[in-house]
């Protein structure tokens, strides 16, 4: 267990031709608790995507540094899951197959193979999916696989870009369930990216609120419904407050780069 | 029960039409071909009745040379697409995901991939003289350029995302590139070598120009000396039906391998 550190962190992508570069982050610093599940939400743009793909070794900052634990992070590796906004899972295997992959490329045996990968499934409720290819299954249920591939090979923390944002509004009420559900049992440190803030405050413990261009941390907002987390828990006035208040401050970040690009 | 939508885009038709259109469609041209020949419309040697057609495949297929010149013609096709397969697909694959490989391969395919290879038949017979070896030559670069360029554009077309959930599994470059590009290309790869295997049909003539003495393509310059139009006639629909065959059998092998791919 370690904790994710970004200290300092900017990302300037080159101009196309010269010019100047698109400052994606600017100067973001935060810290994702041992066993923590953190939230970032900010309006569409704001460098979310980047963020992440950073702390999964995707992307180099162009300043800061990002460390997990005492490692710094320079690639990507089996120690930080992934759970990408579209869905990747491997056309040509099933869904053990899928589940498995990483277990394979670590030599894992057959046998600790088969109960890993029957643990996540039932975790994920797809036990019955276990030999279906990813062509027969839907949105919901390949994500649930993506993040039962994700969790599987034990990642010291798993990183998941808008994973539900594809999704239809039911589905993804319960897959948001399924993961705090997921998260109650593991513990498994999360960190966690979407522009919907509704999302945001059902799942997280801590939300770190977004500025547009260039992205920056505005204010952290800590959220204290119990685990696994319900319908009741979307009703409630906490919810309700806590929803406006992060309402007004991404409305206001939206607004502002509105007059910026006029 | 609804009438059927014949005349709209994209809307599929009852099987049934579908069948009924392609046997009405093919009837018409037998009909056509019938009616000049047999009417006595068109000379016999320029367009030999059906009947004629049909009496020179039965002497043909009686004495064995039909069936010399096919098993000619086909082998030569298949040596030359399999060696231009074997040096095309792995060498799209990696121009297509690898800038580096592009950049130094693309100059040379796309010059000559617009040349004819008739072109080149006189430089073959100088190189490698009028054996077998040019004509298997022949096939081999009028399929191997193109090939190469429609692999390469099925790699181009791998989604990146897949290979960087590779990376987050752990897996090495190497692997990423065995592992996740390569099969990745498979369905794509297959259609590339239905279609080229087509165009390898096609140039079976121009390989057969030279110094052959057995294969379809020589049947057909032969019979030609001879004004034997009932011959030429047998060799153009033997290659059809063989280039259909081959075709066929591709699209089967393609559904039994590759079950995964819709
Ligand atoms: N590879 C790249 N090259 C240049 N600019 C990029 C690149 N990737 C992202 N950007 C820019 O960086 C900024 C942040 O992009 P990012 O995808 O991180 O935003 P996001 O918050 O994830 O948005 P969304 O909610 O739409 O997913 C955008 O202005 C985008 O245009
Ligand atoms: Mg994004």
């Amino acid at each position: 267990m370690a904790i994710l550190h970004i200290d300092d962190v900017s990302l300037i992508f080159p101009h196309a031709r010269g010019g100047r570069g698109v400052v994606a982050i600017d100067r973001v610093s935060m810290t994702v608790p041992d066993q923590a599940f953190a939230v970032i939400v900010g309006p569409s743009g704001c460098g979310k995507t980047t963020l992440l793909r950073m702390a999964a070794g995707l992307e180099r900052p162009t300043g800061g540094t990002l460390r997990l634990g005492d490692q710094c992070i320079t690639g990507p590796g089996a120690d930080r899951g992934m759970v990408f906004q579209s869905y990747t899972l491997f056309p040509w295997l099933t869904v053990r197959g899928n589940i498995e992959f990483g277990l394979r490329l670590a030599g894992v045996s057959t046998g600790e193979r088969r109960d890993r990968c029957d643990y996540f499934l039932a975790e994920v409720g797809l036990g019955k999916f276990a030999d279906a290819y990813p062509k027969q299954l839907s949105g919901g249920m390949m994500q649930r696989v993506a993040i039962a591939r994700a969790l599987v090979t034990d990642p010291k923390i798993l990183l998941m870009d808008e994973p539900f944002g594809a999704l239809d509004s039911q589905t993804r009420g319960l897959m948001q369930e399924l993961l705090t559900k997921i998260w109650f049992d593991t513990h498994k440190q999360i960190l966690f990216v979407t522009h919907d803030i509704d999302e945001a405050i059902f799942l997280g413990q801590r939300i770190h609120v977004m500025t547009a261009r260039p992205g920056r941390i505005k204010e952290v907002v800590e959220v204290g419904f119990p685990y696994p987390r319900s319908l009741d828990t979307l009703t409630s006035p906490e919810f309700i407050a806590v929803r406006q208040r992060i309402h007004a401050s991404i409305r206001e970040e939206v607004l502002k780069a509105q007059q910026d690009d006029e | 029960m609804p009438k059927p939508e014949l005349f709209t885009p994209k809307q599929g038709i009852p099987g049934g039409i579908y069948v009924a259109v392609g046997l009405v469609s093919a009837a018409t041209g037998i009909l056509v071909w019938c009616v000049l020949s047999y009417g006595g419309l068109v000379e016999s040697y320029f367009l030999p009745t059906p009947t004629q057609v049909a009496r020179a495949f039965v002497e043909m297929a009686g004495d064995g040379s039909l069936w010399r010149h096919v098993w000619a013609s086909t082998s030569v096709v298949l040596t030359g697409f399999v060696l231009a397969g074997c040096i095309a697909v792995p060498l799209g694959i990696l121009m297509g995901s690898f800038s580096i490989v592009a950049a130094a391969v693309e100059p040379v395919t796309n010059f000559i991939r617009y040349l004819p290879v008739s072109a080149l038949v006189p430089l073959l017979i100088l190189w490698v003289g009028i054996g077998l070896e040019q004509k298997v030559a022949v096939i081999f670069l009028g399929v191997v350029f193109n090939l190469t360029i429609m692999v390469a554009d099925v790699s181009a077309g791998v989604s990146k995302a897949l290979l960087e959930v590779g990376y987050t599994l752990g897996a090495t470059r190497r692997q990423v590139v065995w592992k996740i590009l390569a099969p990745a290309t498979l369905p794509g790869v297959m259609d590339a070598l239905r279609v080229n295997m087509g165009v390898a049909w096609t140039y079976v003539v121009v390989a057969e120009l030279v110094a052959a003495s057995e294969g379809l393509g020589f049947m057909i310059l032969n019979a030609m000396r001879g004004l034997f139009t009932e011959v030429i006639f047998l060799g153009i629909v033997v290659i059809g039906l063989l280039g259909l065959i081959t075709d066929q059998g591709l699209k089967w092998l393609r559904r039994g391998l590759l079950p995964w791919a819709s």
